[in-house]
């Protein structure tokens, strides 16, 4: 049961409600912030006085003040003309995500929402049900404003929900679950959706994600170094201490623990003076993606516990403010740096990937893995197809954060594509496993050539072990797609991480 | 030397090589300016009628829609130069500067832009007597043209500015003084018949194409060294392959390497080795090199209809007063032309890089020293040339970006849609400068190799580049300060002597 009190939200307790369906409840503190700050909102309604997005339009329509009959359905068509997304629904784990993050805007008690509309929010999180949200439509400010009024349509008991994996029409998926139909009053359907919230939970869990895949590429460099007869003097700590950065610290320690126990760490077995920068590089590479995303991290989770929202309102001071407190650019900005992360690291895997395959470079290993030459062309082809995953890594690298378009009529003549972002850091990160398996794949074979001359380190042995109960030693040539296929939706479980972190302990512990 | 005359329609990029690199003087043909005082008489019988026209006495974008006072006609032009001079950044060679002049007075010889002969007759003292107004390079969004670049020589025509005179910086009025041109005080619609349009891009692109022509035929000579030095094979260069698959410039590449390569002994002798196949950046120099040159003569034929194309607006035509607004300023057509010379000629690079990896890794290189020196370990030989060629080609990677695909409104909304060209065409410049370095890395690598080969058995062409070239830098027995060696193959090749060391053999190289 995760507790939100409007602080402390971190990505991995976005991942545990959104993705493992942990059930969340409002802090009674938080009940308390909401309800006092909605009544300051009904007070002043009822002084009439004008306050933006409650009894007035909204964007370039803030100067048309509403009547008390418009002011309610104002709420309802403000959802209604909000909801333009296109395309394929967003997967369910984002939107619960979306929500999450919502909640605790909302748990701030600086939002005027009604209480009953953020418990709504609770109880389809709780009870699994979930909006259904186009992918599509956000320019990441005011916010993710279209793909947010997909989950306000549903508060208004219309759009379509999943329930139990069932997509059907929101009403309907709300009576099942239990669920009363708070409706939107004043207010409510802007504090429902002026946020960058979509975006911020898509965010967090890639930045979960892209750390368990990190440190999946930290155990195939590993693999890679031990079956290339690396020199592993230059994963010694006290040279990435001298210079300080810690994710270079920390990765040099990971691959340390994961060779660890073989007779390369031990010095039993013969190796260069110095290797090539792919080999002898890899904390300083890994580590720059560590620090990156650890900065990525930070900026994520203070939006994930700020008041992503306008206008805000201020209880105590009996005040309220419009600013432009949506706009997605601090977490857009890190995001994008995040995302081209795991693009040099894939580039530096296809580059061990490389050494492995090519005679010249594999200090005595087959040319292309397999000891048929001519015959069996062995992993030749498995290198093509992590190229054109780089490349395609490589296009996606370029940051949407400076691509921004001039939206509503110039009232809003700069925003984040912050959900841009999201969208193809995802799409880099799944490149990313293919990228990887292929690697991982590469370097069992390696392995299993060079079993009989040397022991390997125990991280490095389990890693093996698990690769060759889902992909066989490639003896004589197979169809590869299968194997890369495969060995893909290996490294996204995350299955060769768990059981080597069982062996060697926590890699990010140093 | 020759006066060449111009007509508004006979501009090409041989004439414009010799107008502005050889300084050969122009005129103007007697037809043409029969055609601009007929275009005159209407714009002056316009402003003797108060007949309200665009740019001729209204205001200029946005304030199009204000009508001014007929006596403010002329205030007005001196304006408009003043207010768009808003440029930044280093100034403009001079030879672009010089293309920007020769194009803007080619572009009024067709009679639609309304100015008096005297405004075309100024550039052409200007470009004859050298007066090179001073012009920073950045500040065009490429529409309505070059407003920003064109304002500056704008203010030197005007007597004011700054401009160069005989390789100094002074007043753009001392600069005309001293030259002895009459200083022009512009009328109606003349500013902006000489701010709209897009002779900056377009002098820029004219520029990279020339630079380009002598590139693209040292990438086949120079790649042809590299494959005797490779001991590649000549047979994926047979005609029978390329007419399988009849890309022009395809044809075109395999033809000049086999003409290239024709008496080579090296190639002969390896003729029945049992290497079957060489890497792609040998066996797929007429597919890649022969891309480029289709690329390249598909934007030489867009620029070159630009250079006689009348860009400003809005334009006056002679029956019935007929004054009519368009875009001919949108300078698209040479954004995209840039952005994909850019891209192709990045290629060219890319793949002379993994030729330069190929001679210097023994893996690779079939029997060459390491890194091509003797005594590796001692020496380090070619190997950081090899990282230099690297950072150039992935500055080419950044640089190859489309700058068209980009757009900023402008003008509150007014010029809405822009065309970047002229970043277009000035990155073009800067993938051009480092394709050519890149270029002069494979040809030091390659000579070297070739010594180590014996370059007797070179082709007869090949021998004759090599000699000229090491009369310039000399093999290199012992580390030595690499430096001064790369800048002189550069300008060995931009200067064009290995084009004509090997053409003086082949006779002319086809692009």
């Amino acid at each position: 049961m995760v507790v939100i009190t409007g602080s402390g939200l971190t990505i991995e307790k976005v991942v545990r409600v959104a993705r493992s369906g942990e059930k969340v409840k409002l802090h009674p503190k938080a009940v308390q912030r909401i309800n006092v700050c909605r009544e300051m909102l009904e007070k002043k309604v009822k002084a009439k006085e004008i306050m933006y997005g409650v009894n007035t339009g909204i964007g370039e329509f803030s100067e048309v003040v509403l009547n008390d009959d418009q002011v309610k359905d104002f709420q309802k068509y403000l959802i209604y003309n909000h909801s333009a997304g296109i395309g394929d629904p967003a997967p369910v784990e984002y939107v619960r995500g979306a929500m999450l993050g919502r909640i605790n805007v909302h748990a701030h008690g600086n939002s005027g929402v009604r209480l009953e509309v953020t418990q709504t929010l609770v109880e389809l999180l709780n009870k699994n049900v979930t909006p259904y949200v186009c992918q599509k439509g956000s320019v990441g400010a005011c916010g993710d404003l279209a793909p947010m009024s997909q989950i306000a349509l549903v508060m208004m008991g219309e759009g379509q929900a999943y329930y139990k994996g069932k997509l059907m029409p929101a009403k309907e998926a709300m009576d099942k679950a239990g669920i009363p139909v708070p409706g939107l009053k004043a207010r409510d359907g802007l504090a429902t959706i002026n946020g960058s919230n979509v975006l911020t939970a898509m965010s967090a869990i890639f930045l979960y994600d892209a750390d368990r895949w990190l440190k999946q590429a930290e155990i195939a460099a590993a693999m890679s170094l031990e079956a290339l007869k690396a020199n592993m003097k230059p994963y010694t700590r006290l040279l990435h201490e001298v210079r300080g950065f810690k994710g270079a610290i920390r990765s040099a320690e990971s691959i340390n623990k994961i060779v660890s126990g073989g007779d390369l760490k031990e010095g039993r077995v013969k190796c260069k003076v110095q290797d090539a920068y792919s080999m002898r590089s890899t904390p300083q590479v890994i580590g720059a993606a560590h620090d990156a995303l650890a900065y990525a991290r930070s900026q994520v989770e203070i939006e994930l516990n700020g008041v992503g929202d306008n206008p805000i309102f201020f209880a105590d001071k009996n005040m309220q403010l419009s600013g432009a407190n949506f706009q997605g650019s601090p977490v857009a900005v890190p995001m994008d740096m995040a995302g081209y992360c795991i693009t040099m690291v894939s580039i530096l895997s296809e580059r061990r990937l490389n050494r492995l395959n090519n005679p010249a470079l594999s200090v005595g290993l087959p040319a292309f893995l397999t000891k048929g030459a001519g015959m069996f062309s062995g992993l030749m082809l498995s290198q093509y197809t992590a190229d054109m995953q780089i490349t395609e890594q490589k296009l996606l690298s370029t940051p949407a954060s400076i691509m921004s378009i001039p939206a509503a009529a110039d009232q809003e003549d700069f925003v984040s594509m912050g959900m841009n972002t999201a969208i193809k850091n995802f799409q880099i990160l799944d490149n990313a496993y293919g990228i990887l398996g292929i690697e991982f794949m590469a370097a069992a074979q390696a392995l299993d050539f060079r079993k009989e001359e040397y022991k390997f380190g125990k991280g490095t042995q389990k890693a093996k072990d698990v690769v060759r109960k889902h992909v066989e030693f490639l003896d004589i040539d197979r169809p590869l797609y299968k194997d890369h296929t495969t060995m893909k939706h290996l490294v996204r479980s995350g299955e060769i991480l768990d059981e080597v972190e069982k062996v060697v302990g926590a890699l990010d512990k140093y | 030397m020759k006066t060449i005359e111009l007509d508004g329609n006979n501009l090409d990029l041989t004439l414009f090589q010799k107008i502005i690199f050889e300084k050969h003087p122009v005129n103007v043909s007697k037809i043409s300016k029969k055609k601009i005082d007929a275009c005159r008489k209407i714009v002056d019988e316009i402003v003797e009628e108060n007949i309200v026209r665009y740019g001729i006495n209204t205001g200029f974008g946005k304030f199009s829609s204000v009508v001014i006072d007929k006596k403010d006609t002329v205030s007005l032009q001196k304006k408009i130069v003043l207010s768009h001079a808003v440029g930044v950044g280093k100034p403009f060679d001079e030879a672009v500067v010089r293309g920007m002049m020769l194009l803007k007075l080619n572009s009024f010889l067709q009679g639609y832009s309304g100015v008096r002969y005297e405004v075309a007759e100024t550039l052409v003292f200007m470009l004859n007597k050298n007066v090179i107004p001073f012009i920073p390079e950045k500040g065009s969004v490429g529409a309505s043209g070059d407003l920003a670049p064109l304002s500056h020589m704008a203010l030197v025509m005007t007597g004011s500015g700054k401009a160069y005179f005989q390789n100094r910086l002074m007043s753009g009025r001392s600069a005309m003084k001293k030259a002895g041109i009459d200083i022009l005080e512009l009328r109606q619609k003349e500013g902006l018949a000489i701010l709209n349009g897009t002779q900056a891009m377009t002098s820029l692109a004219a520029a990279a194409l020339i630079k380009n022509e002598t590139i693209l035929k040292s990438a086949d000579i120079i790649a042809a060294m590299s494959l005797e030095a490779l001991k590649g094979s000549l047979s994926p260069f047979d005609i029978r392959i390329q007419n399988a698959r009849p890309h022009e410039g395809q044809k075109t590449t395999s033809d000049n390497f086999i003409r290239i390569l024709k008496d080579s002994e090296i190639i002969k002798s390896h003729k029945d080795c049992n290497k079957v196949q060489d890497a792609y950046s040998l066996r797929c120099i007429p597919q890649v090199h022969g891309a480029v040159k289709d690329t390249y003569n598909h934007v030489k034929k867009v620029i070159e209809t630009e250079m006689n194309s009348v860009t400003d607006n809005p334009l006056v035509f002679d029956n019935g007063h007929e004054v009519i607004s368009g875009g001919n300023f949108h300078g698209e057509p040479v954004a995209f032309a840039m952005d994909f010379l850019g891209i192709a000629v990045s290629e060219l690079a890319n793949i002379s890089e993994r030729r330069i990896e190929y001679m210097l890794d023994t893996s690779t290189n079939d029997g060459l020293p390491a890194f091509l020196t003797e005594k590796g370990g001692l020496n380090s030989g070619f190997m950081m040339t090899q990282v230099t060629a690297a950072a150039l080609v992935s500055e080419n990677k950044v640089l190859a970006h489309p700058a068209s695909v980009d757009s900023i409104p402008t003008s509150a909304n007014k010029e809405d849609h822009v065309s970047m060209g002229t970043h277009a065409a000035r990155k073009m410049l800067e993938i051009t400068e480092n394709v050519k370095n890149v270029l002069a890395i494979e040809l030091l690598c390659a000579a070297q190799a070739l010594d180590f080969r014996g370059s007797e058995k070179s082709s007869e062409s090949v021998r004759n580049v090599f000699k000229a070239f090491r009369s310039k830098v000399k093999f290199m027995k012992n580390d030595r300060y690499i430096h001064p060696d790369i800048l002189a193959s550069a300008e060995f090749i931009g200067k064009g002597s290995a084009v004509a060391g090997a053409e003086k053999i082949t006779g002319e190289l086809k692009i």
